[in-house]
């Protein structure tokens, strides 16, 4: 049995050597790096073990994008199937570039995904942070459930929500802009009200479970950094600048580089629900068009083709922020 | 050694079960579409391979009538009488289970936990029903999927004849010639004219439905509010403007709060709703021919005076609150709650509603009457909005017709549970007699036209919230062309609601140019999203009417100008 466990052990160091600075160590295994079959050999029951991992992804996953993409560069027949579909070239992407709508709905893709990122993307850190320093655990655990509950709602719920905040007759601001003495408003059908609308209920849904990432990523910073910093005399704002986010700061880039990758997916199914012909010129984002002209009215070809443009776009910004992330803190996703 | 063992016996099971997954779930999907390629049969309790399974059912085909010699009626029978039914469907010998895989949209949209209804039709024409029932907007979208994965369902019963085209010229349908042949009750009321309405290109792309409330839908009004506000009928636009005023400033409910309004759109945000009723009064709502030329509400200056008109209503603060972006359903309470002073709805369903939320106060049931069509200029006659257009399609899958056995089966089911066919009142209100014999019964008038019968309260108490899915088959055929009610004390409502439906259809109406013409499905959809949002800008004040003739010009860009040349070209006309 201890023979056996040997190579594992050996195993272990080696698959640790590339990982983290250990420069003597990975200058002596590059020398004698064993070739991929051997590797494969020698793991060979982990290998075993990704493969339905890997079955899934290849099937599920990968083989879907591929038909997407030659979707998009073809005239889906539904009677013809993916391949036997005439080629079409370009023209998809010249029948999205060239509409009318494309414009705007492009325009306000990026600016209700960078709202999203811009209003979403510090208070989940700042939410974790308080719950990390939160001194009464009873407290906390409570809070926690109650910001966490809004993300098991749907949307439909949600807006229910919305409406029963923002609605003339019987919303709950309005009752209060009347009580008063304030004009009743029509929140819904002001598209200057719709972003704000559509972002802080986004907020309310999802700060609570976003700060579950954070919160993993604090608890694994060492208690005694914190004992130290108080003996050397760091009151709570020092302690969180040069002892808090730099221990979180990796997760930081992570999720950020994660979300730039959506930049262009606004959260069609939340608008879907939100929007209404009055403030279509604000709200109609890519997901909504696609829905509508892809889905509905059997355009799958354009509905595939905005999705190929999306998944490039959403790669190059990916690649671009790690690489920004990696040059300016040293830290990125790979 | 062991630990190896066992690492690979699980890592061996995963991937077994991964693949089983995904080999059943494909499996399925092609099962569920019984494409008709021979596999059909194997998912079938019959056991021979496609085609015509029975004797019978060839027999039959021999007799049917050629699609090319079918009669399309020029009009719908005064009464209906059913057809002879053991003789029309002989051609079907019922010895072969079949899966019948139907798709609609209906009041309810959730499945039923135990549907008797299904189980009655499941058992009468031995099939296998799979049912679903979804929303309008659901119920494209999934179908389009449904289509373009290749699992298709066998008949869609779609409310937008532009769906049925689009999906015909994918060749996904089949030619409805090919199926009417065996729909003698269907064959009655599928007259020349519905028949050149789902015609495209030469093809039958499916079956019109009849609808279910036919041109019952009319402005109701206050009675007593009329009376309390010492004002006469309306016949002018002006004349609503100012009942609309008196109505949200004068308390005609005389509470002391100004909780009263004229009307609401109960649109969800998508379009006029019931407001739309009000553009009669200035003109032809659809595509029109005036001297002879192709005519459009927004060429002639209709759609502009009637948006002035939705704009003066709002800007003085006389609608609803959230009379755009509210629900027909929560809209429906204002209503009842004697918010509202007008409304679009079907005469009948609107008294008996009326009477059930006030607690059957009998004396509610005066509070509406319909109001005549109004014109926005006085001294001249208006006009209801065009009538006589079906109520959806019924289209069949390709995949359904490549099995002739199943797909006269399809034809004995669909056309056995039309007006006033053997089990028609089977799937109506929540079920019929056959579902439950104990209180509901189906009588028959001396004119030869039928009333439906229940005891509402023991219904209700039976229909679960769980069993509401039921209702969803009265989608299926459901009509009230023919069907009268039963005058009685107990149902008060009944006879003035009949009356009220009467007296709206005998309206003079509008021509109906639509029935002529088929223009470009996804032009006129996307001139949809176009003008939606404008509209709504123009009454919102978002946009001004200064704007209006540049607007015009974008909305012939938008597909307009495509639409008046070939609507002109169909309707033998010239463009403007």
């Amino acid at each position: 049995m201890s023979e056996a466990r040997r190579p594992s052990a050996g195993k272990t160091a080696a698959v640790a050597v590339p990982g983290v600075g250990n420069p003597g160590t990975a200058g002596l295994s590059a020398g004698r790096k064993p070739s991929l079959w051997k590797r494969i050999q020698q793991h060979r029951t982990l290998y075993l073990l990704f493969i339905p991992v890997l079955a899934y992804f290849l099937v599920f996953k990968y083989w879907p994008i591929l038909l997407a993409w030659v979707v998009a560069f073809k005239e889906l027949q539904l009677g013809s199937g993916v391949f036997q579909s005439p080629w079409v070239g370009l023209q998809n992407f010249k029948d999205i570039f060239l509409s009318p709508d494309i414009p705007n709905v492009i325009s306000n893709t990026i600016e209700i995904s960078v709202l999203r990122l811009v209003c979403g993307f510090l208070p989940p850190i700042i939410l974790a942070i308080m719950f990390h320093d939160m001194a009464t655990r009873r407290l906390k655990r409570w809070l926690q459930t109650l910001v966490y509950i809004p993300h098991f709602f749907s949307w439909v719920i949600v807006f229910g929500v919305v409406f029963g905040f923002f609605s003339v007759g019987s919303g709950f601001v309005n009752n209060m802009l009347a009580a008063f003495g304030f004009d009743r408003h029509e929140f819904l059908l002001d598209s200057s009200w719709f972003r704000p609308i559509l972002i802080g209920s986004a907020l309310w849904k999802e700060i609570g479970w976003s700060t579950i990432i954070y919160l993993a990523a604090l608890s694994t910073v060492d208690a005694q950094l914190y004992e130290a910093a108080v003996i050397d005399g760091a009151g709570p704002l020092k302690r969180m600048r040069h002892i808090t986010f730099p221990s979180i700061m990796p997760v930081v880039t992570f999720v950020l580089c994660i979300n730039l990758g959506f930049l262009l997916n606004a959260g069609g199914e939340q608008i879907l629900l939100f929007y209404n012909d009055a403030v279509l010129d604000k709200a109609d984002v890519i997901d909504t068009w696609v829905y509508r002209e892809g889905l509905a009215r059997l355009q799958f070809s354009l509905a595939a083709t905005v999705g190929l443009f999306q998944s490039v776009i959403g790669l190059a910004l990916v690649v671009i922020c790690n690489y920004f992330a990696k040059k300016l803190s040293g830290r990125g996703i790979w | 050694m062991f630990r190896k063992t066992t690492v690979l016996a699980i890592s061996l099971m995963l991937v077994l079960s991964l693949l089983l997954a995904a080999c059943s779930s494909g499996g399925k999907n092609a099962n569920s579409g019984g494409n008709g390629t021979g596999n059909q049969a194997e998912t079938e309790s019959g056991d021979k391979q496609g085609g015509n399974a029975s004797g019978g059912a060839e027999g039959g085909a021999e007799d049917a009538v050629k699609p090319e010699d079918l009669v399309f009626p020029e009009k719908f029978p005064d009464v209906p009488k059913a057809v002879d039914y053991d003789k029309s469907y002989a051609y079907d010998d019922m010895s072969k289970n079949y899966t019948i895989d139907i798709m609609l949209s209906g009041f309810i949209n959730q499945p039923a936990t135990k549907d008797m209804i299904k189980e009655f039709y499941e058992k009468t024409f031995n099939v296998t029903l799979k049912f679903t029932n979804l929303s309008g907007e659901d119920l494209v979208n999934k179908t389009n999927v449904r289509f373009a994965s290749g699992d298709a369902p066998d008949v869609v019963l779609l409310g937008d004849k532009a769906i049925a085209q689009a999906l015909f010229k994918q060749g996904q349908l089949l030619d409805a010639t090919e199926i009417l042949p065996y729909m003698p009750q269907m064959m009655t009321y599928v007259t020349q004219e519905y028949k050149n309405w789902s015609t495209d290109n030469g093809n039958m792309v499916g079956i019109p439905r009849l609808p279910v409330f036919p041109d019952v839908w009319g402005n109701f009004i206050r009675q007593d509010w009329l009376k309390k506000l010492g004002m006469e009928m309306p016949k002018t636009a002006d004349e609503v403007f100012a009942y609309a005023k008196a109505v949200t400033e004068q308390d005609p409910d005389g509470n002391g709060k100004p909780d009263t309004y004229f009307m609401g759109a109960a649109g969800a945000g998508q379009g006029f709703g019931m407001m739309a009723g009000l553009m009669d009064m200035f003109g032809h709502r659809s595509w029109n021919v005036k001297d002879d030329k192709i005519n459009h509400p927004m060429l002639d200056g209709t759609m502009k005076s009637y948006l002035e008109f939705m704009k003066k209503l709002n800007d003085n603060k006389l609608l609803a609150p959230d009379w755009y972006t509210i629900q027909w359903e929560q809209f429906k309470a204002y209503t009842l709650q004697n918010k509202i002073g007008m409304v679009n709805y079907p005469g009948w369903n609107l008294l008996q509603e009326q009477y059930s939320a006030s607690q059957n106060d009998v004396k509610t049931i005066e509070n509406w009457a319909p109001v005549p069509p109004l014109s926005a200029v006085a001294g001249q006659e208006g006009l209801m909005p065009p009538g006589g257009s079906p109520g959806g399609i019924y289209v069949i899958s390709k995949k359904a017709g490549e099995d002739p056995g199943k797909l006269k089966r399809i034809a004995h089911f669909l056309d056995a549970v039309q007006y006033p066919n053997k089990y028609y009142w089977v799937g109506n209100q929540g079920g019929g007699s056959e579902v439950w014999p104990d209180y509901t019964k189906v009588v028959q008038n001396e004119d030869g036209t039928y009333f439906y019968e229940s005891d509402m309260a023991k219904l209700q108490n039976e229909m679960k919230p769980e069993l509401k899915g039921m209702m969803d088959w009265q989608s299926l055929g459901y009509t009230l062309i023919w069907e009268r009610h039963r005058y009685a004390p107990d149902v008060p409502y009944n006879e003035p609601g009949d009356k009220y439906q009467d007296i709206v259809r005998a309206y003079p109406r509008q021509t109906n140019y639509d029935m002529l013409l088929n223009l470009d499905g996804p032009t006129m959809n996307r001139l949809k999203d176009f003008t939606q949002k404008n509209e709504i800008a123009f009454v919102l004040g978002k946009r001004s009417f200064d704007d209006w003739d540049k607007y015009v010009d974008e909305w012939k860009k938008a597909g307009g100008q495509k639409l008046i040349e070939q609507a002109a070209e169909q309707l033998k006309v010239t463009a403007p």
